[in-house]
């Protein structure tokens, strides 16, 4: 789009005067500086980081005059330009040194807003994302409890990743309303968007409950270490990482770059016990790049069920059916339970299996193959993909008993779901899940060892009296709902870093 | 000899000598003139960098091009090659063939 100098000049003194408070000694000033036009403006405020050399108000002052997010090497370097700049050239000096950010930024025709000792919550990807899975259910869980009862800013980021902007309505809807809003048709016109708008986070907390797309970790990473707002996030875990040969490549790369926004981060609220473990591990490492221990510090999640259809009805079909809950790849070992399901077959029993949830094609593709050739031989077993969660909450009901082997996990959302919906479940007997376990309505397996989930599985389909034990084990078990957690997490998670406390 | 003071030519015409408040006012007028000029140059320079900014921005919407667009299967060669190298031939071709479809079908052809 072609800009005229006029509109581009009256849109930089716009976001010069919203950035001016936050820079100047003496607020007071400001009216005359307005008064003078955008140079002198600009040039005052060059003078204030001068004196102050404050990395916060360099970073803030790229942000005014760009209208973009500075990455750390741009930070370090408009800094540098402003500190050795003889005086009357530090105008042209930073001008010179943030030129490289100017030019790589959307527009540089956007208005700004800072929010100064806010709570800015970065939501971008359930707010342009369908996904809803474990991390998008706990983000979506979270964020309906706090929108609207307390004073936060939910964000996401400009097309390119740029800058921090506000939600529009429907945005707002897929993070905070996932149950009852309606999708509008793709093919629907769409709002023309007006001038850009970003948002500013300044002297705020700034909370991340998403590991954030590859192309934001940089920026991310640049506000966490020099502008100053307080950086708190949510520890999932560090699969990609401790786990590497079970996720494709291209997601322990995804998650390293995530590693440099928690180094310079504040604090990590952990799914688990676990989870937080994994970000302690890290934590401590940071010492031999001499930078201070992230602190972590546990908010588990809760045992309970998602917003949707609570009353969910059994199907009420005489053949037990053994649920398997949760994306489809290699580390959560699905096929060790078609395995010991085609065992136990052979043997006699009669069973179905039905696994719920998606994949990446280069597992789904192979998966299928097997499926397709266990149903020829005709055995009852499905796979049921993109189903709404009522569909989820109404195979729980029909379900014997679930089972989820996973390898490795930061917490493990379908345990918690199936012991919510009081279905026993067959899972792996350490980490997260063994944390889950203890309140009861568990067995334990080695799911490396195959045969540990034969037996449990052939346990569970053949002896009632261990069923109704372990549904008594659920039933005794202390609730804790997402009310709670949604609480927890802003006590844990939120207050620390500088947020009122809840009232 | 008689000294000459400054002043004491009766042919010159006398200047009329400022008060220091008036010389005070005069400077205060004149800097507030080469502020203005400052400012105004300070608000040029901040013109023309934010105009050029803008222009050699347009880069960033490369992915808009047309040229990129048409450049778009050559990347997906790229992915399918690194793809054989790390699954191999088969089971890339099965993905391949079941996102194109996937694909087709999506797009009701």
């Amino acid at each position: 789009m072609s800009l005229t100098v006029e509109e581009l000049s009256e849109s930089a003194f716009a976001r010069l005067v919203a950035v001016a408070p936050h820079i100047l000694g003496d607020p007071a000033r400001l009216p005359d500086l307005e008064a003078r036009g955008s140079g002198a403006l600009l040039s005052a405020l060059i003078e204030e980081i001068r004196h102050s050399r404050r990395n916060d108000q360099v970073w803030l002052l790229s942000v005014g005059l760009t209208g973009s997010f500075p990455l750390p090497d741009q930070v370090r370097s408009a800094r540098r330009a402003l500190l050795l700049a003889d005086g009357d050239l530090a105008f042209i000096d930073f001008l010179e040194a943030t030129f490289g950010l100017a030019t790589g930024t959307e527009s540089l025709d956007v208005t700004l807003e800072v929010v100064h000792r806010g709570v800015v919550i970065d939501v971008d990807f359930c707010a342009t994302h369908l996904a809803h899975t474990g991390i998008q259910r706990v983000v979506r869980q979270t964020m309906s409890r706090w929108h609207g009862q307390r004073d936060i800013t939910l964000v996401g980021w400009s097309p390119h990743g740029r800058s921090m902007r506000r939600l529009n309505a429907l945005e707002t809807s897929r993070v905070t309303e996932w149950n009852t809003y309606t999708e509008p048709d793709a093919h629907e016109p769409r709002e023309e968007p007006g001038r850009a708008h970003i948002v500013v986070p300044f002297e705020s907390t700034v909370v991340l409950p998403e590991v954030p797309q590859p192309n934001l970790c940089n920026v991310l990473a640049s506000l966490a270490e020099f502008s100053g707002n307080k950086v708190g996030l949510i520890g999932y875990d560090a699969i990609p990482v401790v786990s590497a040969e079970t996720v494709p490549p291209a997601e322990t790369e995804r998650f390293v770059n995530y590693l440099s926004i928690v180094k310079h981060s504040h604090l990590v609220a952990g799914i688990s016990a676990a989870a937080t473990d994994d970000f302690l591990g890290f934590s401590h490492a940071l010492r031999a790049q001499g930078l201070p221990a992230v602190p972590a510090v546990e908010v588990s999640l809760p045992i309970a069920l998602p917003d949707s259809a609570r009353e969910a009805e059994s199907a009420g079909a005489s053949t037990p059916l053994i649920l398997c809950v949760g994306s489809q790849e290699p580390r959560k070992n699905q096929d060790a339970v078609l395995f010991a399901s085609e065992l136990l077959w052979r043997e006699g029993l009669d069973f179905r299996v039905r696994f719920i949830g998606g994949g990446s094609p280069w597992f789904t593709q192979g998966f299928d193959q097997r499926i397709k050739a266990l149903t020829k031989k005709g055995y009852d077993v499905e796979v049921w993909r993109g189903v709404r969660d009522e569909a989820l909450l109404a195979s729980y009901a029909e379900a014997r008993f679930s089972i989820f082997p996973s390898l490795h996990e930061g917490y493990g959302l379908p345990v918690a779901e199936s012991l919510a919906m009081g279905v026993p479940v067959v899972t792996s007997g350490y980490g997260s899940t063994a944390e889950i376990a203890v309140g009861g309505g568990c067995v334990l397996i080695d799911p490396r060892d195959e045969m540990t989930i034969v037996d449990a599985m052939r346990s569970l389909l053949v002896d009632s009296v261990r069923i109704d034990q372990l549904r008594s084990e659920i039933a005794a078990r202390p609730s804790r709902s997402w009310d709670d957690y949604a609480d927890e997490l802003w006590d844990g998670l939120v207050v620390p870093l500088g947020a009122p406390a809840n009232v | 000899m008689p000294s000459i003071e400054p002043g004491d030519n009766p042919q010159a015409e006398t200047p009329k000598k400022l008060t220091v408040t008036e010389r005070l006012k005069q400077s205060e007028a004149e800097r507030a003139r080469l502020q203005r000029e400052v400012d105004s140059l300070s608000d040029a320079a901040l013109s023309k960098w934010l105009l050029i900014a803008h222009r050699e921005s347009s880069h960033v919407a490369m992915t808009q091009t047309v040229s990129w667009r048409i450049t778009k299967p050559l990347r997906q060669v790229r992915l399918v090659q690194r793809k054989v190298v790390e699954v191999g031939v088969v089971q890339t071709a099965q993905v391949v063939v079941s996102t194109l479809q996937k694909r087709r079908k999506s797009s009701g052809k």
